[in-house]
């Protein structure tokens, strides 16, 4: 009882969670949908709502007047969850997912009203709602036939027996789509009009449209279905076909309100950041509107999702989704009503990125930034900046500092998020409210895929510690068409590119690059790139290479690891090679950044046991097809092998996390159907073998000595996990764990700590340190979740990154939702409490001071009287 | 071997027309032979090829014979170098190069396995070419990975003469991965069990009286009084003439 007591203790002094008060303090969530699939804007004056159904297979609605989420469901993952149709009517919204699963939705809060499963293959089938009947049409060519079936919306009963409508055209390249009650068909040249939900005798319309290869759905408005074959717009008004013919990809199809005439919204970008809006009238371009983005957008395809149409002199708005991801929201007017960034859904890179001194420091330092100028050129400087301190002092406006609200803060936690998506475009976030700064579409790019998971590498060459030179980072994407190297190098803080927008084409297949760590006279750190020759090229090309140098190159599939020697002459020499003969599922190598305080841990009988602390050391993981999950510690520069760990019955999704003188990993065990988690720790032991300096080369038999231990992860699923990482290292780390549930867990080191004692004796809490005993499941706190009650879907992946402060530490977790907060693992020991009392601290102060200084009158007085007697 | 045994056996066994109890004897035979097979897997050749330069071209340095991985039973035959290789050798070290080893496991039934390993070439000179290989095998007894290991691993620029980079003294060591940790549920059980046995059971201390387990607690208390009685007995006798009342 009382080991649980302490245990409870112990769990509670480690949590750090927040007040009801502190929610939305430091932290901010951002909820997106992912890129637009179907649309739908509800116009009704009391509601005004847009309901949207997503490539990343969710459903929700938004506000339309802003375009924030008043509701979002998140649908199985993957392709299985992929809705195929999407429809809505008669108060409610109905979707239908690549499994089989109907569901019928409130659209007022996103509540399930109905779901059934379709006992059809869902491939071949076109869907149809009518009235309270869902429609499924198989379309055979086999048989000649369309088959409909019927069902009721609400129960997925069937209503009525399979109608069949002979159709002897029907071919094997025919291909059909629907659109509200019409489906329609493209066989050779002609596009055939059937209207499956009308009883009686089925009535077929036709409409040769010879050039036409593809049929496509078009927005439209209720009871003027359209379709796009070809350039031809097809528009089924009261059972007769109207046809226009428009040279635009993207249409939507309408009515004027009086005069019933059929009217066309097309969508045309000009520009990265401007598109055309132009309205016709039976093929008379009736207005043509510029609007101007505040986002960068794929220029290449621009599609117009649903409209809605009021005024005689058609006034309409419209929902567009970009090749790029972006929503937009406007009036045919010329307005951009609101612009929503799906891309952030597809995050594969972010970095945290410190922002510029403040103009006046700026000053400063440029006054001591050219050591060759003469007295006189010195002199002036001084003054100069002397003046701009007085003007600032002062607070006189002067032209020449603008404040400017992107500037570092003294305990360096303001700063900028940039992520990089999977799409191509570029985003700087402010990390204190999440708003975005500036976007940047880089087109024609894709990312590089290692493993299957997407990336594209961020280097940042140069902070923004060199004033005045201003900072840089390089971005590397491949062409989408050659699959060659394109390096986009950009100032992260106005977004400005610097080689344009095409960026720097570097002509060959980039296998490796990796940033080098020395500076050149510039302050700018090159990258090191590596061409399928494996021939080295340095961007800058006078970068300086250290020496020696290693590099090592993985090749996934086959399991092989290869270490190169850079030559003085930039050529490759190979050293080592391994060769597992497994995939390799994962590599962890560890933070660059991350510092290490303390060499050793001291253990409860006063003796220090030093960590193996190898900054060379990468962690190989593969995984054999009869589920034997390998981990493998690799020394890179020797090509040693330090450690094969095995674990047999195993199943991914792995997660590995490497930092210090640990590995922590996650896998499924199939023997027993859990998650678990195991760690490893090194140590050199109770000596030092090299105290000074660590070299991978002065290599001997020595062996570190591994500590292991497994736990049980009582969760379903593990989507990412993290270490927390802080300037100095000297806060103990974290371990940040994203759930399936849709929460991330920050789980102290110390419940991961493979050294937990099975028995715990006095000795070893006599010294004041908190020894936990071993217990085989971790606790799953719920005051240890930092994102509280906020649910986040679908995490993707998790960021974390030191802030100037040693106590703090900042996270960044990305998905369909994006949140970012800030955690103290050692609790925020340099940091105030929020609710400290100044007020109070002055007063006592003041009372002292004054204290002191009449006390002191009256001694002085005292003296003096004392003197005259 | 295996085979001709087997065959043996079996041919015994039709011979001696009691065949049940020699294809009982044949099958035990075969597990043996089986089991003799998995044991001596480690039984194939390590082809050692080094550069002596910088340039690709490697030469041949020897082959190891691998007997049996658990025993590290191993055979080397290696060629010594020849003046001309010394000269090469002591030329790479000189320049603080590497000096390079590709290693070709050659398995029957399997394809060649070409691993590379390297050290830097003063400690192979300064160690006198006395080295040993560290051998990853993977959890099928695969090799995965080979690294070489001179004997001095630091250089310190001592003199070596020709004499002693003659012939190389070799060692090789196998090492198996370790088995991956498993949450210790088991003993973590039994001690619950053992906690709530004695639990159960109830310490033995409980079993004294209330003097004897509290005592140390009541004389001091005893004590106290006695000494404030003792100082204060006007008080005392005051407390007593109430209590006689």
């Amino acid at each position: 009882m009382l080991k649980y007591l302490l245990l409870a203790v112990l769990c509670i002094a480690q949590t750090h969670s927040l007040y009801e008060d502190q929610v939305g303090k430091f932290d901010w969530k951002q909820s997106y949908v992912g890129k637009l699939k179907f649309s739908h804007i509800d116009s009704r004056a009391n509601i005004k709502r847009i309901y949207v159904a997503s490539e990343d297979n969710a459903v929700a609605s938004l506000s339309l007047g802003s375009g924030t989420l008043l509701w979002r469901q998140v649908l199985e993952k993957g392709p299985q969850g992929a809705i195929v149709y999407f429809h809505y009517g008669a108060n409610s919204l109905v979707t239908v997912s690549f499994n089989g699963l109907i569901r019928v939705w409130n659209p007022n809060d996103g509540s399930l009203l109905a779901g059934w499963t379709l006992p059809l293959n869902i491939r071949h089938v076109k869907f149809m709602v009518d009235g309270g009947n869902f429609y499924a049409i198989e379309v055979s060519s086999a048989i000649k036939t369309v088959l409909v079936h019927t069902y009721k919306l609400a129960s997925g009963s069937l209503n009525d027996v399979v109608k069949k409508i002979p159709a002897t055209w029907l071919t094997e390249s025919t291909y059909c789509e629907t659109n509200q009650n019409v489906l329609a068909c493209l066989v050779q040249g002609s596009v055939k009009i059937l209207f499956p939900s009308s009883g009686g005798q089925t009535q077929i319309l036709e409409q040769s449209v010879p050039s036409a290869t593809f049929l496509t759905p078009v927005s439209s408005a209720i009871g003027l279905p359209s379709f796009k074959a070809g350039n031809v717009v097809i528009t089924v008004n009261n059972k007769n076909i109207e046809t226009s013919q428009i040279e635009c990809n993207s249409v939507h199809v309408d009515k004027t309100e009086d005069t019933n005439k059929v009217l066309a919204i097309c969508v045309r970008p000009l520009s990265k950041s401007n598109i055309e809006v132009d309205i016709f009238i039976s093929q008379q371009k009736i207005s043509s509107n510029n609007l101007q983005l505040k986002t960068q957008i794929a220029q290449s395809d621009i599609n117009v999702q649903s409209c809605f149409c009021k005024g005689s002199s058609p006034s309409c708005f419209c929902i567009l989704s970009s090749q790029d991801h972006t929503t937009l929201f406007i009036s045919t007017q010329g307005k951009v009503v609101w612009i929503r960034e799906e891309a952030l859904t597809s995050i594969i890179s972010a970095e945290f990125l410190d922002l510029p001194v403040s103009d006046v420091d700026a000053a400063i330092e440029k006054e001591f930034d050219n050591q060759e100028c003469g007295y006189f050129e010195m002199f002036t400087r001084r003054l100069m900046s002397q003046f701009y301190q007085i003007q600032t002092l002062l607070s006189i406006e002067s032209p020449a500092f603008k404040s400017s609200a992107l500037v570092r803060d003294k305990f360096g936690l303001h700063k900028l998020i940039l992520s990089v998506t999977s799409v191509g475009k570029v985003f700087a976030m402010d990390n204190l409210s999440g708003k975005i700064l500036w976007t940047l579409y880089l087109a024609n790019v894709t990312p590089y895929s290692v493993t299957g998971k997407q990336f594209a590498p961020v280097f940042v060459q140069r902070s923004t510690r060199y004033v005045p030179y201003p900072a840089q980072v390089s971005i590397l994407f491949k062409q989408s068409t050659s699959k060659e190297g394109v390096l986009f190098t950009l100032d992260p803080i106005t977004g400005q590119l610097i080689h344009g927008d095409q960026g720097q084409k570097l002509g060959y297949q980039v296998e490796l690059s990796t940033l080098l760590p020395g500076v050149n006279k510039n302050h700018l750190r090159g990258i090191l790139l590596l061409d399928s020759n494996n021939q080295i090229h340095l961007e800058p090309p006078s970068s300086p290479v250290p020496k020696p140098y290693f590099i090592y190159k993985v090749h996934p599939q086959f399991g092989v690891l290869t270490g190169y020697f850079v030559q003085e002459d930039l050529k490759l020499q190979k050293v080592w090679e391994l060769n597992f003969g497994q995939p390799v599922v994962h590599v962890a190598s560890k933070n660059p950044v991350e510092k290490v305080h303390s060499q050793g841990r001291v253990l409860y009988d006063r003796s220090v046991l030093y960590k193996y602390l190898n900054p060379n050391l990468i962690a190989v993981a593969t995984h054999t097809p009869d589920n034997v999950f390998s981990i493998h510690l690799v020394d890179v520069v020797s090509g040693n092998l330090v450690e094969s760990i095995i674990h047999k019955r195993t199943m991914g999704p792995f997660h590995m996390v490497h930092s210090e003188n640990w590995l922590v990993y996650v896998y499924f065990n199939e023997k027993t159907r859990r998650n678990e988690v195991s760690t490893v720790e090194m140590f050199e032991g109770k000596t030092q073998s090299n105290s000074t300096a660590f070299s991978s080369l002065s290599k001997s038999l020595f062996k570190p000595i591994l500590d292991k231990q497994s736990y049980i992860l009582p969760v379903s699923q593990v989507d990412a996990i993290k270490e927390t990482i802080t300037e100095k290292g000297i806060t103990s780390k974290h371990i940040l764990i994203a759930l399936g549930t849709g929460s991330i867990l920050e789980m102290p080191w110390m419940f991961l700590d493979p050294r937990r004692p099975a028995q715990v004796t006095p000795d070893m809490r006599e010294e004041g340190q908190v020894v936990l005993e071993y217990t085989p499941e971790l606790p799953i706190l719920s005051e240890a979740i930092i994102n509280y009650n906020q649910t986040l879907y679908g995490i993707k992946n998790i960021h974390t990154a030191p802030s100037g402060l040693e106590s703090t530490c900042f996270v960044f977790a990305h998905g369909l939702d994006l949140f970012y907060t800030r955690v103290a693992p050692s609790k925020t020991f340099d940091i105030l409490k929020e609710d400290f009392d100044y007020a109070l601290i002055c007063l006592v102060l003041g009372a002292l001071i004054v204290g002191t200084v009449v006390s002191k009158k009256l001694a002085s007085r005292k003296t003096l009287k004392q003197a005259w007697k | 071997m295996a085979e001709i045994k087997i065959q043996i056996s079996r041919f015994a066994g039709k011979i001696n027309m009691s065949s049940f109890i020699y294809q009982i004897e044949s099958l035990f035979g075969t597990l043996l032979l089986l089991f003799l097979v998995q044991t001596c897997q480690g039984a194939y050749e390590i082809k050692l090829l080094h550069y002596l330069d910088d340039s690709n071209f490697s030469t041949t340095r020897g082959v190891v014979e691998v007997h049996n991985v658990d025993s590290n039973d191993v055979t080397f035959r290696q060629h010594p170098l020849n003046p001309g290789d010394i000269k090469q050798l002591k030329a790479l070290a000189e320049k603080d190069a590497f000096y390079r080893m590709d290693i070709v496991i050659q398995q029957t039934n399997k394809k060649d396995i070409v691993l590379s390993t390297y050290a830097k070439a003063c400690s192979m000179v300064e160690s006198k070419l006395h080295d040993s290989f560290n051998v990853y095998l993977d959890h099928n007894n695969n090799v995965v990975g080979i690294s070489l290991l001179p004997y001095e691993n630091l250089c310190s620029g001592k003199h070596v003469t020709d004499a002693d980079l003659a012939a190389f003294r070799s060692k090789m060591y196998f090492y198996a991965p370790e088995n991956g940790p498993v949450p210790d549920t088991l003993s973590y059980i039994q001690k619950i069990e053992r906690e709530r046995e004695a639990r159960e059971k109830g310490g033995p201390k409980d079993n004294r009286s209330f003097l004897q387990k509290y005592w140390m607690y009541l004389v001091p208390l005893a004590i106290f009084l006695a000494v404030s009685g003792a100082a204060n007995p006007d008080a005392q006798s005051g407390g007593g003439g109430g209590g006689a009342r």
